[in-house]
């Protein structure tokens, strides 16, 4: 399933990112997550969950995409990994005439499309962000 | 009997009022603070603008906090960006990098843990309105520490407040 408007969000085990422009943000700790490296995609990106979490239960958000496959369309991207050491993103030939980067998580992933891509009309009414309660 | 402070708005000198009874504010000018009842030496303008004077009080400490706070993880994010630039750049290994992260913590982890009350997303609106920088819902999260679910749900309700 393709999501493409802001708020929507892939929970996973593991997730590619693709976008023009790849820039570390910070180090934090978020509810129910706990500490993650975050970055932030603009241009252009794209996450892709390769591998989906075991027991497939959100952890963050309980409206969060989860099977294999699912991927998000949009401008700007935040994307947050559980993990120890930071990722370097690759750099690809994406499209025919654009460069993107790229790097493929294999921890605990979640990305949520914080702009949609500036063509595509607005929900009448937008997504919301469920945070799960423990 | 409860004592109800409060707060009346003067410009009459310090001997006029006892010496434990008086507030300086940063305009020199006086308050006093009276218990139970109001003095009568005040026209009716200056009180009203006293019983506003809590809300103000309160207001200007609330945004000396977000200030502090939003310094405080700004700085923490610049470590975290050299950080990173350092191991990017390949002056420092992987392994060196979680080292560093593991133990000065303090130094580089933001911590996402303030929810956002109606008075505080105003006072946090003040202060980005007075600053030159299109901030996103991350960018504010991660400044002023406030959980993201929250800001999403007042910008949705934005309109109503």
């Amino acid at each position: 399933m393709k999501e493409v408007h802001e708020n929507s969000s892939i929970e996973c085990i593991s997730a590619t990112i693709i976008s023009r422009k790849i820039v570390p943000s910070a180090f934090i700790e978020i509810l129910n997550i706990g500490r993650c490296f975050t970055y932030k995609c603009s241009r252009n990106s794209e996450a892709v969950i390769v591998k989906e979490l075991s027991p497939k239960k959100p952890k963050f958000n309980e409206l969060s995409n989860l099977n294999k496959a699912d991927k998000l369309e949009c401008d700007n991207l935040f994307v947050a990994v559980n993990k120890n050491k930071p990722y370097s993103p690759d750099l690809i030939n994406h499209s025919g005439r654009h460069k993107a980067q790229t790097f493929t998580t294999k921890e605990y992933t979640m990305a949520r499309i914080t702009r949609q891509i500036f063509n595509i009309p607005a929900l009448s009414t937008p997504k919301q962000i469920k945070v799960i309660k423990k | 009997m409860n004592n109800n402070y409060f707060f009346e708005k003067t410009t009459q000198g310090f001997t006029d009022i006892l010496d434990d009874k008086y507030v300086e504010s940063d305009d020199s000018m006086f308050f006093s603070i009276g218990i139970n009842q109001k003095f009568d030496f005040f026209d009716k303008l200056n009180n009203q603008h006293s019983e506003n004077i809590f809300e103000l009080i309160q207001e200007i400490t609330t945004k000396e906090a977000f200030y502090i706070k939003a310094i405080n993880n700004l700085l923490r994010q610049k470590e975290y960006i050299n950080l990173m630039y350092q191991f990017q750049t390949k002056q420092i290994s992987s392994d060196e990098f979680s080292d560093e992260l593991n133990t000065n913590e303090n130094k580089y982890l933001i911590k996402i843990d303030q929810k956002l009350s109606i008075d505080n997303y105003k006072v946090i609106s003040e202060i980005i309105k007075k600053i030159d920088f299109g901030f996103s819902e991350d960018d504010i999260s991660e400044v002023f520490s406030i959980r993201t679910q929250c800001i999403n749900q007042f910008l949705i309700e934005d309109k109503d407040i």
